[in-house]
């Protein structure tokens, strides 16, 4: 047993850690059972899921949980990851002994070497338990409950795919993808020509979004392994500066920093832009396929069909719009006048109101504050004092109610 | 020296509280209780389809003349502007005196699937807007638009102008090809019209996935080991619970709104670049002639500080003003410093504007 602290130890912990990340993002994408009663292709989805997909999972209907259940499943979750973590630690410190006083250089190389391992093991795909890359399974379990297809046709059609014991590749053509695009493209006959058709190309489409999952499981493992550098990265800063981490929790949270600046480098990336839209659009692409068969079934079930709803809710929305648009007119006739006229006048009105009302005030504290000034000034021209006050008020008011309607002649012209 | 200097013994007492803080923390879990959407005291007072228009309590005597509408995304519930009592931009709008209205969606389901654009905009907010106005007997009010609502009040201010006194947005896009945008790179190649298509209404845990993935480590790992730390604080949890349940509370997206949305927004970026048609107008930015106040987040990851800013000088508005608060695009509603500098700023700014 390899009793060096600095081994495959610490890559497979990171490995473990980066692996129950995935998963338990797979599990938060799969909130809910797809239901059955509402869609007849449950098989597909549960043999998907059961995959650990998450994209299939992310477009696949979801029941509404509490908050406090989701919050209760993610904790766990979370507390898994962070117990896994600290197992890891443990194991490393117990075989650590003396070796934790080894020089930078020294953990440094090694961290270095297993670093090439890990790099190599997260993107050589030899990590078979990434259900997303072992697309075989997968496509066996779903096949299995295709109604239509007979099963012991398509036990013999796996067995024999299996046999071949290759997975489709990323670029040129497996063998076993051609055993599988051979058999696909073989054409129908009879009475069910049409139906073995839409399965064919059913699992011919499977088969594109599969191919194309692994390509983004193999960018996303790309970033794990750079988020395990990252993570080596800062370890040999914090022995630089002497610094050091002394608890799980803040080892945990420079975990999560690492991957999160790995992931949002990923994730802008011109290759993951590529790569992301492709995979949505081949899973919709195989989605809308199925519910077209989806529907050939309940036509034959003599059932409503997403089509004939679609058509149905169509038109209630365009009648929706028509009386929406009588309702308007009819409201609009019985308004007085024009409308835009009298919004302005409603504005030039509350303006002025409230404008010459403040001057009205004004003028009239001046009033009141000249009538206390001495009697002698006071009595010596009354009449033509009161007559300057009154004529000096009313005069501002009008400049006011000018400018007032100044201000708003942009809106209520741009209004008309 | 390797830097991992963790002492056995610290190392077993940090699990064993660890332990201890989840087995108390199930008890609290179980005894939460329900959660509540939305705190102010409100009323019910306009029902159309599924939408309902909210009126909220003043708390104050002298409430602002003009209301203010506030108009939410279509992609989460509006009660995040009113999440709890002391993190509440409803409340501290109330507590400036403003009289505040509020727009809920609801829940879109299949036979809403053909709702447009044109429906949202000229059909909802503007039904909600006259209602408003015969109330109050006015014949315009406030627009408070919210992220994707920022952009539907820009778009109505825009089509009807003179229903509108001034407009105030929040961490709203209006560039929506901004490089530091990720979300709109990420929309840029997606067939929509497949997606729609096939799924009809897109669900909203599919966009909740998507927000996700922007961080999917911080949010579905470290956010719940945090939270282990709040399981002995029963109001603590709640709030964090509030929370958890508004981010995913999130209502299904009526297929034909989400795919205009893509399409002329994010993919054709046409608010700004023009020839973005609602019902049958073009959205011409330069008919906003009203007063706007534009408040972004800086550290908003979702939408970009520069999509926001990119209002400024693109409509006849000569009165434009910004505020920017140094936090995110949630924090802007929750976060204390945010509540303390925010709600205020619209209020003093609204009643200087009549």
């Amino acid at each position: 047993m390899d009793n060096n602290p600095f081994s495959m130890n610490w890559a497979d912990n990171w490995s473990n850690l980066q692996k129950k990340m995935w998963n338990d993002w797979s599990a938060l994408a799969q909130q809910s059972t797809p239901n059955a009663a509402v869609n007849p292709f449950n098989f597909f989805q549960q043999s998907m899921e059961e995959s650990n997909d998450p994209m299939w999972a992310a477009f696949s209907p979801f029941q509404v949980k509490s908050p406090e259940e989701m919050a209760r499943q993610s904790m766990m979750g979370a507390m898994n990851n962070f117990m896994n973590m600290s197992k890891g630690v443990f194991d490393t410190f117990g075989k650590m002994g003396k070796q934790g006083e080894q020089s930078i250089e020294e953990w440094t190389a090694e961290l270095d070497k297993n670093l090439t391992k890990f790099r190599e093991y997260f993107t050589s795909g030899a990590q078979s338990d990434f259900n997303a890359l072992n697309p075989l399974s997968a496509w066996s379990n779903m096949l299995e409950n295709v109604p239509g297809f007979s099963s012991d046709m398509m036990k013999q059609f796996m067995g024999q795919a299996g046999q071949i014991n290759q997975f489709p590749g990323l670029s040129g053509e497996s063998t076993v993808e051609k055993f599988f695009n051979d058999t696909l493209n073989m054409p129908g006959l009879g009475l069910n020509r049409e139906k073995q058709e839409k399965l064919q190309k059913a699992i011919q489409l499977g088969i594109v979004y599969q191919k194309v999952m692994v390509e983004y499981q193999t960018i996303m493992n790309k970033s794990s392994a750079h988020a395990a550098e990252l993570f080596r990265d800062r370890l040999v800063s914090m022995a630089q500066a002497g610094d050091s981490i002394k608890s799980l929790r803040d080892l945990h949270v420079m975990w999560v920093d690492c991957s999160e600046e790995s992931n949002a480098k990923t994730v802008a990336s011109p290759e993951y832009q590529e790569i992301n839209p492709r995979l949505t659009n081949a899973l919709l692409t195989l989605q809308k396929h199925l519910q077209s068969m989806t529907d050939d079934n309940m036509a034959a079930l003599n059932m409503p069909t997403r089509k004939e709803l679609n058509s149905a809710y169509l038109q209630i929305h365009d009648l929706k719009k028509k009386v929406r648009k009588l309702e308007g007119q009819l409201k609009n006739q019985t308004k007085l006048g024009d409308s835009t006229e009298f919004n302005r006048l409603r504005d030039d009105l509350e303006k002025l109101d409230i404008d010459s009302l403040r001057a009205d005030i004004e003028a009239l504290k001046k009033q009141s504050t000249s009538a206390i000034k001495p009697a002698a000034k006071a009595a010596a021209k009354p009449a033509a004092k009161k007559s300057t006050t009154t004529q000096k008020a009313a005069s501002k008011t009008k400049a006011t109610a000018a400018k007032a309607k100044t201000a708003d002649k942009p809106a209520t012209k741009k209004g008309a | 020296m390797f830097p991992l200097n963790m002492q056995p013994e610290a190392l077993v007492d940090e699990l064993s509280n660890f332990n201890k803080k989840i087995i108390s923390g199930m008890k609290t879990m179980s005894e939460v209780g329900d959660i509540s959407e939305g705190v102010s005291a409100r009323t019910e007072v306009y029902t159309d389809d599924k939408v309902t228009l909210y009126h909220y309590a003043p708390l104050k005597k002298d409430v602002h003349r003009v209301p203010v509408l506030i108009v939410y995304a279509l992609v989460n519930r509006p009660y995040m502007a009113d999440i709890q009592e002391d993190r509440s931009l409803v409340r501290g709008l109330l507590q400036e005196g403003v009289d505040v209205y509020l727009i809920d969606w609801g829940y879109p389901d299949a036979s809403d699937r053909y709702m447009d654009l044109d429906d949202y905009i000229n059909g909802y907010i503007d039904r909600c807007v006259d209602f408003i106005c015969d109330t109050h007997d006015l014949y315009r009010i406030n627009l408070l638009g919210i992220c994707q609502g920022g952009s539907f009040s820009t778009c109505y201010a825009a089509l009807h102008p003179e229903k509108v006194r001034n407009l105030v947005l929040t961490v709203t896009p209006i560039d929506f090809k901004t490089p530091d945008n990720t979300l709109s790179c990420w929309a840029q190649d997606m067939d929509v019209d497949l997606m729609v298509d096939t799924m009809g209404n897109i669900p909203g845990d599919l966009l909740n996935f998507t927000f996700l993935s922007m961080n999917p480590f911080r949010l579905t790992s470290q956010k719940y080991l945090d939270m282990v730390e709040l399981l002995d604080n029963g109001t603590k949890l709640r709030n964090f619970l509030r929370m958890e349940k508004w981010i995913f509370d999130s209502p299904d997206q009526a297929g034909e709104a989400f795919r205009q949305f893509i399409k002329n927004f994010f993919q054709g970026n046409k608010l700004i670049k023009g020839g973005l048609v609602i019902g049958d107008k073009e959205v011409d930015l330069k008919n906003i002639t009203m007063p706007i106040l534009n408040v972004y987040a800086t550290k908003d990851h979702l939408v970009p500080p520069s999509a926001t800013k990119a209002l400024k000088g693109r409509t006849s508005s000569e009165d434009y003003s910004e505020v920017a608060f140094k936090g995110g695009h949630i924090g802007i509603f929750v976060s204390g410093r945010a509540l303390a500098e925010v709600p205020p700023a619209i209020g003093s700014w609204l009643k200087e504007r009549g």
